[in-house]
């Protein structure tokens, strides 16, 4: 299941669903969602993520402040594709 | 036929999204889904007797049970958020199925699309 992520950790719906998500499941942290890899990454620990490049860069951080994979928009829809599922 | 579940995290005084995911819910009944709404965190008093969005002039959340009987919509509420704000009296006319959080997110594999309100 693709688990699309746009709000950040002050979000309870967020939380939820990173809480519900599972090793399998992609999840994507897009527009204010990267905020979880910046503020909170330790929820994000033994979960599949990737992290949408121009949101991370937009908001002023640079690449290397992540540890996950980075994505642009091709390879967002790749994984839509990858994910048929989803939680968003 | 696909099965969505509609998910709404905010309280119906001072949103609109209980009604939002409701009626967006009721819906998905004119294509071929199958709907279910899960009501967590603050949305779980949407389902006090006495939570009533009218009393403030507000849109009247208790407009949505008729809809609920009419097409006998699955309607799920965590255990938790309903320790967490208090609430013990349910009205019984959104035919709610209480879970826990544990078996919520078990539950979650079976949908094709979790839509978040």
């Amino acid at each position: 299941m693709l688990v699309l992520v746009k709000y950040g950790p002050e979000n309870p719906g967020e939380r939820w669903k990173l809480e519900a998500a599972v090793s399998t499941d992609q999840i994507v942290l897009i527009q204010n969602g990267i905020f979880w890899a910046i503020a909170e990454p330790e929820t994000l620990a033994g979960k599949k993520v990737s992290v949408v490049q121009f949101d991370l860069e937009a908001r002023g951080y640079p690449a290397t402040a992540c540890q996950w994979p980075l994505v642009d928009y091709a390879g967002l829809i790749t994984l839509m594709e990858e994910n048929p599922k989803s939680m968003s | 036929m696909k099965k969505v579940l509609f998910v709404i995290y905010q309280a119906p005084a001072g949103s609109i999204w209980p009604n939002e995911g409701f009626r967006t819910a009721f819906g998905m009944y004119a294509d071929d889904v199958e709907p279910e709404v899960l009501l967590i965190d603050q949305a779980a008093i949407t389902l006090a007797r006495e939570t009533e969005p009218k009393k403030l002039g507000l849109l009247s959340i208790k407009m949505v049970q008729k809809y609920i009987g009419k097409y006998d919509t699955k309607v799920l509420v965590e255990k938790e958020s309903l320790q967490k704000f208090h609430v013990t009296d349910l009205d019984e006319a959104y035919q709610a199925e209480v879970l826990s959080r544990a078996e919520l997110h078990a539950r979650l594999p079976q949908y094709d699309h979790v839509v978040f309100m």
